[in-house]
């Protein structure tokens, strides 16, 4: 028996390939969606590895499988955005941790983190969408289920919000450069 | 200072370099690996038991039973907003309270517990805060639920287990502590019990709590999960299995009865229109019904079915009218039922309060009460007569009767 035998016994043609190719190219994406709406890496993986688990076990219904990586998207969006489901996600992150704490940043990080860490959920969303993923503001709107025009000023608004929070550690590190140029 | 396109670069890089150091795509494929495979023996033992938990998602889908409007294949709704009727003067008192989490009656006292883990009751006669005390040990995220003479919240026990607190409401005091496994949450009153759902990784049981001696009295068997929602009630106990519609507990504690959720129209889980990650998002009880709230469906905008506890019958549904200028959006529907009315929270905007007709699911008056919370306020209560709405800084609550119904 392989994995593309389900619980019926039916065997589900291409499933396990497909699978495998839609997680090398779109979990790194998926994990980076679930930042933007978590704001929590750990949580993130979670996320995404529901979303895939899911997309598993509907491979047979989906109608469309280039409409797959929506799919996914969308699951990971909704289900960050449910606190239940997202304290439950959490419980579990603790579990699969074994306790021990998330791997520690280089500080720069860690200040990237903390600022992005406190943009609003939709604010998160839009930046990490649009510029670790990379997609488009029409793209975005898509995932997020919001107009475009929420994309564009959400966005600006995060940017603002953003550059208030970094612009003094950047200016002390520029700081410290010409210093050590000088 | 540095112009956009230099900050947007550094952002993306930083955004990029943090990514890479931290998620690696074959340590997670091999992890995916052994879920599945975890899941797909759940499923086939689950399958093996005869367990009944999959039950149909209700989600009404082309068409509005009573009186909504008429959805197209591709899911938008073509609805107009309804005309609705502002109530400019339905809050009747701002409490101050801060922080709420959660929301309960009991008697003529309304409590509530906030995010500094502290207990407060408020005369829900005279609106007037009546007693605060810190409850040491409460979990994050905790619900106060009043019930068999006592409140009940959740507490932290040792070695990340969850404990049940049951609360003295003349005092506020501990009056006893049970211990349950890790995971454990979700507590709700009912038919004469506590019931609380115990998720682990794919799995969910549902204990039953005796609230004279707090002792766990009866629980399920492992259940397909986990589970995201538990009600209680006069109209039974009802939880919402991952990837399932609403399951109905026996008052046994022990089964679920297998009621199978049936109606006219609504799509399932499996139907290829699907794409939300969950049929029903919520359940709400109230006024002898079993009311399941879903949203952001095959794109199509929220929806809410009336299931009829004893036989399962959807008996009402509709896609979610929007009242003019209210932003809903895609972060879920959030909704109290009583005095005869759905009211639905939407948090976009300014907070605005809709009452929404039970038997048409037109809206038919809105309050804006102003007031934020840190991120979206997403909180509304059916309580001692009266609708309540937790903010940041106070609960507002609001009159039934000085909103046209």
């Amino acid at each position: 028996m392989t994995d593309d035998t389900v619980t019926s016994g039916r065997q589900i043609p291409g499933r396990e390939e497909a699978i495998a190719t839609l997680f090398y190219a779109c979990y790194p994406q998926l994990v980076a969606t679930g930042y933007g709406v978590s704001g929590d890496w750990a949580v993130a993986e979670e996320l995404a590895q529901e979303a895939f688990v899911r997309l598993w076990r509907r491979w047979r219904w989906l109608r469309d499988p280039e409409a797959a990586p929506a799919y996914l998207h969308r699951t990971v969006v909704n289900l960050g955005n449910s606190a239940i489901q997202r304290r439950v996600l959490e419980r579990r992150v603790t579990a699969f941790r074994g306790g021990q704490p998330v791997e520690a940043g280089p500080e720069a990080s860690m200040e990237l983190q903390q600022a992005i860490g406190a943009l609003s959920p939709r604010k998160r969303a839009c930046v990490v969408l649009r510029y670790l993923v990379g997609m488009t503001e029409a793209q975005t709107a898509q995932a997020l289920g919001i107009t475009p025009g929420t994309v564009k000023s959400q966005t600006h608004k995060a940017l603002r919000q953003l550059r208030q929070q970094l612009a003094e550690p950047v200016a002390a590190e520029h700081t410290r450069a010409a210093e050590a140029e000088g | 200072m540095m112009n956009d396109t230099r900050f947007e670069q550094e952002l993306r890089a930083g955004l990029r370099a943090e990514s890479e150091r931290l998620i690696n795509v074959d340590r997670a494929w091999n992890r995916f690996l052994r879920r599945r495979q975890t899941t797909r023996r759940r499923r086939q033992l689950a399958a093996a038991a005869g367990a009944a938990a999959v039950i149909a998602v209700l989600v009404p889908a082309a068409v509005v039973l009573l009186g909504g409007g008429a959805a197209s294949r591709s899911g938008q709704l073509a609805a107009r907003p309804v005309p609705t009727t502002p109530a400019r003067d339905a809050v009747v008192a701002r409490i101050p309270v801060a922080g709420v989490i959660s929301l309960a009656s009991y008697g003529s006292d309304v409590w509530a517990v906030t995010d500094t883990h502290e207990l407060v009751r408020i005369d829900a006669r005279t609106n007037v805060v009546t007693l605060r005390v810190p409850v040491v040990g409460l979990a994050n995220g905790t619900t106060v639920v009043a019930g068999g003479g006592s409140l009940w919240l959740e507490g932290l026990g040792s070695f990340g287990h969850s404990r049940l607190l049951r609360i003295d409401p003349a005092t506020g005091a501990i009056s006893a502590r049970t211990n349950l496994p890790a995971g454990c949450g979700q507590a709700a009153y009912g038919l004469g019990h506590v019931w609380v759902l115990c998720n682990a990784a794919d799995t969910v049981r549902v204990l039953r709590i005796d609230p004279a001696t707090a002792l766990v009295d009866a629980q399920t068997a492992a259940l397909p999960g986990p589970a995201y929602s538990l009600v209680a009630g006069s109209e039974g106990v009802w939880y919402i299995p991952d990837d399932a519609g609403p399951a109905q507990v026996d008052p046994s504690g022990t089964h679920l009865t297998g009621l199978k959720v049936t109606g006219p129209r609504y799509l399932n889980v499996h139907s290829p229109d699907y794409i939300g990650p969950l049929g029903a998002s919520q359940l709400v009880l109230g006024d002898g019904a079993v009311w399941s709230l879903a949203g952001n469906v095959s794109g199509r905008p929220e929806s809410i079915a009336d299931i009829n506890p004893a036989t399962g019958r959807i008996t009402r549904a509709f896609t979610y009218t929007e009242a003019p200028g209210v932003n809903y959006d895609f972060w879920g529907l959030y909704a109290a039922v009583g005095q005869g009315s759905i009211w639905v929270l939407a948090p976009l905007g300014h907070n605005e309060i809709v009452r929404v007709s039970m038997t048409t699911g037109k809206p038919l008056s809105v309050v804006y009460p102003g007031g934020s919370c840190s991120q979206y306020c997403t909180q509304i209560y059916d309580a001692a007569g009266a609708v309540w709405e937790p903010t940041s800084r106070q609960i507002l609550r609001i009159d039934p009767a000085r909103m046209p119904g």
